[in-house]
């Protein structure tokens, strides 16, 4: 089995049974969306035409499903639905504003991709003349995306996560409130560490991240939670009843439950059945489930099928005992993960700051309560120690002999977890790490990394027979 | 340097010096309740200063250079346990930025040192004042658990009480223009780091020996200025242009502390601190905007000044609106402690001047 190309799957589309593409349909319109990379790289897409693919229908499924996203937003807003642009929290409002019927939610961070695969810096650009420059991380493509609405219809109102967040998207939220988009603010909490010092207030732990924090936080976070339901509410026209958050929550645990297990199959692996790149774009659809929750769990269901199909055969598109590499936070060029796959590389454990959305909601409380709870996972919000932690316990899990820590420049949280996360990796796991920031590179691929890249891929391959030979 | 500006820099060594023998809590953020902190018996300092090209270097080690560079000198102070930072017996850390944050981290893990978290919301919600009460409340009880100490509301009033009277006669000579920038300037840092009990007497003093007559004057508004980062007032002043500063190492740091009722408990103290006006990073921050409008309609400024730090982006990312809403000429300056930033910064100022017809 190998990875083919865009234009290889072009040409098979023809071949495609009729029946799997009549299920690959969207809300609202039942709209299919199942066309090839080729075709969204004509539409726009460049990057597409670069990147190398699994070559099972699953994954044709996944990739189209997610590059169709902008079609089920205009057809959504043709059809008369809400549209809510979710910002920052990344896992946490979506299951509170999918409770309103006749909805979708995007996160507009997500945009942050754009540029890159788009292959053009036209977002950047326009972003750059409402006030947000290079010195802000490429998630300033939203606010570009906001004023050209080229990406998705306007939002009837923007969700934006403050507080504990990045200052760049801080940043450029309020400037996207200034161009007059229609805004909630909502407060998320710090999550301070637990120590000695902290005598007085009350620490609990998440049931399955196992984060400590401090419960006056979780309930703050829970309040604040309540205040969005409120205002969904006022802009619905309606009243959001327990029971439509409690349908919400089912459908986004089982999309949790998929992607957790899809992580954990693939991950685990010694020949991991999927590409790192599918891996990545399964994962994010956990934040938000890439506006149709219901596809989503079809989607994941097919990736799961076809990695289970795969172990159980001993299939796989890695060739024998592949270099295993954690990767942390996600790498804006898509084409980087190719590069480590042609290296003789394979993705088995990430940390691309949501993993707090792999983990299921909590079902013997309320919706607001369990998503409250949920959000004291997310890494953004605590300390880049923490983050660390995870990426430790998870490398060593997963039996990763390197880590890559692919940063963004301009992203204020970069410039403090780099150093924590590779301290943490080599003191505690002996590993080596790999850290740049990832240049904005069109059509090819940056050189400076891609020697960084390979050099680290040499050194871990030479440390495997180091280790082999003693 | 004039006669004023040496008295009030003279005056904050003997402040310091003073330091040596108290026990120190230092912050940053003006929206602290720093009278909690003295209700602790403990002293309340907020350190903006040490701003040096040494210290920046320092933090350089420890975090990348597109840290802030007001963190980065934090941590290089603290890292080379030098001036007032090596005298800090606790911090009290309130998360106004990411950076910030994750920079009193480094500060309290890498470095030891003694810091207590506060989260300082963004949001200006009555849930946010609230929240952030609580967390000044836990604060406070874990102090006084660690250190056996025990609040006294009665200390906390009588400094709230000096703080706003020193402040009312430093906001009234700020908003008079007669005192010159640098002069100005060093009277906010002596509230910063002195007792507040009679300074109202020094800074009137200090304010009627001030024969400064300005040919313009400016509203400077932008990030915290460092008591070190003066190279842009001096230029002003050579020019003789005055400046309002409305930032949170000048007007910024008073507003709140000047009129209304004195606090009756730790949640009120925080409350009263809380409500102190907006800075450029409250969400949203229509409230920052219209406070620099209504003083640009109360002062009638010839331009405005604003000068940010490099890497923060939440003044940054702002210039363009600020130059867009308020008509007036606008300077951008941006400052990085960094060896070279000086003249750089002369050289604009010059330009600048033009502008303004001198």
């Amino acid at each position: 089995m190998s990875k083919i190309t865009a234009q290889q799957w072009e040409q098979r589309m023809d071949a495609i049974p009729e029946g799997f593409k009549a299920r690959c349909t969207t809300q609202p319109g039942a709209v299919r969306y199942l066309k090839s990379p080729y075709e969204y790289a004509c539409r726009g897409d460049d990057m597409l035409h670069r990147l190398r693919y699994d070559d099972s229908l699953a994954a044709l499924r996944l990739w189209a499903f997610i590059f169709s996203e902008k079609d089920r937003l205009f057809a959504a807003r043709d059809h008369g639905w809400r549209i809510f642009a979710a910002m920052k929290d990344l896992g946490s409002v979506p299951v509170i504003s999918y409770a309103v019927p006749r909805s979708l939610t995007f996160y507009a961070d997500e945009l942050w991709w754009a540029p890159c695969f788009a292959e053009r810096p036209h977002l950047l650009e326009v972003a750059a003349r409402y006030g947000a420059g290079e010195e802000l991380c490429y998630v300033r493509a939203a606010l570009g995306a906001m004023v050209t609405l080229e990406y998705f219809p306007r939002p009837d109102l923007c969700i934006a996560g403050v507080g504990a967040c990045c200052d760049d998207f801080s940043a450029v939220m309020q400037l996207i409130e200034a161009i007059g988009m229609p805004v909630h603010w909502w407060e998320m909490p710090v999550r301070h560490e637990r120590s000695a010092l902290m005598r007085t207030g009350q620490f609990m732990r998440t049931r399955i991240g196992r984060t400590a924090y401090l419960e006056s936080a979780r309930r703050f976070a829970a309040g604040q939670l309540a205040g969005i339901r409120a205002r969904l509410e006022d802009i619905a026209g309606l009243r959001i009843t327990e029971r439509m958050l409690d349908a919400s929550r089912t459908r986004f645990n089982a999309i949790r439950a998929r992607v957790y297990a899809l992580r954990e199959l693939v991950y685990s692996a010694e020949r991991p059945p999927l590409p790192g790149l599918e891996m990545m774009l399964a994962e994010f659809i956990a934040i938000h489930a890439c506006s149709d929750p219901d596809e989503s769990v079809a989607v994941l269901d097919g990736l799961l099928d076809i990695a289970r199909a795969r172990l159980s055969l001993d299939s796989s598109p890695f060739g024998p005992r592949p270099v295993r590499v954690f990767w942390a936070t996600p790498s804006t060029d898509a084409t980087l993960v190719q590069l480590l796959e042609d290296l003789g590389g394979a993705i088995t454990g990430t940390e691309y700051m949501i993993s707090h959305a792999f983990y299921e909601l909590a079902t013997d409380v309320s919706v607001i309560d369990a998503v409250a709870e949920s959000s004291m996972d997310d890494p953004m919000t605590g300390s880049a120690r923490m983050r660390a932690r995870r990426i430790v316990a998870e490398a060593r899990r997963f039996g990763a002999e390197g880590v890559i820590i692919s940063g963004i420049s301009g992203a204020s949280h970069c410039a403090f977890d780099e150093a924590a996360i590779s301290h943490m990796v080599r003191e505690e796991l002996g590993l080596p790490v790999l850290s740049f920031d990832v240049p904005f590179s069109p059509g090819r691929i940056n050189q400076q990394v891609q020697t960084k890249m390979e050099a680290f891929m040499e050194v871990l391959k030479d440390r495997r027979m180091t280790t082999a030979g003693a | 340097m004039s006669p004023a500006y040496a008295a009030c820099l003279e005056r904050i060594e003997a402040e310091r010096a003073l330091l040596r023998h108290e026990r120190i809590a230092a912050y940053h953020c003006s929206a602290l309740p720093q009278a909690v902190i003295a209700g602790l018996g403990m002293r309340p300092v907020r350190l903006i200063c040490s701003a040096t090209p040494q210290a920046a270097h320092e933090g350089s080690r420890l975090v990348r250079p597109d840290v802030c560079p007001l963190v980065r000198t934090l941590i290089g102070n603290v890292s080379l346990r030098q001036g007032l930072h090596a005298l800090v017996d606790i911090w009290i850390g309130l998360c106004t930025c990411d950076h910030m944050r994750r920079g009193l981290d480094v500060l309290g893990d890498t470095l030891g040192a003694e810091v207590y978290p506060v989260q300082l919301p963004a949001t200006r919600t009555p849930e946010a004042a609230a929240y952030y009460a609580s967390e000044v409340v836990r604060t406070v009880r874990d102090i006084e658990a660690n250190h056996s100490l025990s609040y006294d509301e009665t200390l906390a009033r009588q400094w709230h009480i000096d703080y706003a009277t020193a402040s009312r006669a430093l906001r009234a000579i700020a908003l008079g223009g007669r005192v010159r920038p640098t002069v100005l300037h060093a009277m906010f840092h002596l509230l910063c780091i002195a007792r507040p009990e009679g300074l109202d007497e020094f800074f009137n003093q200090l304010a009627s020996s001030e024969t400064f007559c300005p040919r313009r004057t400016v509203l400077m508004i932008g990030g915290p200025l460092a008591l070190e980062d003066t190279t842009a007032l001096e230029e002003l002043e050579l020019l003789g242009i005055g400046v309002v500063p409305l930032q949170c190492t000048g007007l910024g740091m008073l507003d709140a502390a000047t009129g209304g009722l004195v606090p009756s408990d730790i949640a009120s103290h925080a409350v009263t601190a809380f409500s102190r006006p907006p800075c450029i990073r409250a969400r949203p921050n229509d409230e920052a905007f219209d406070r620099i409008g209504h003083y640009i309609a109360d002062l009638k400024p010839d331009a405005l000044v604003f000068q940010s730090l490099t890497w923060c982006d939440l003044w940054h990312t702002e210039r363009q609106r600020i130059g867009e809403r308020f008509g007036l000429p606008l300077l951008c300056l941006e400052a990085d402690y960094a060896e070279g930033c000086a003249e750089r910064l002369r050289v604009r100022i010059d330009a600048f001047s033009e502008v303004l017809g001198l």
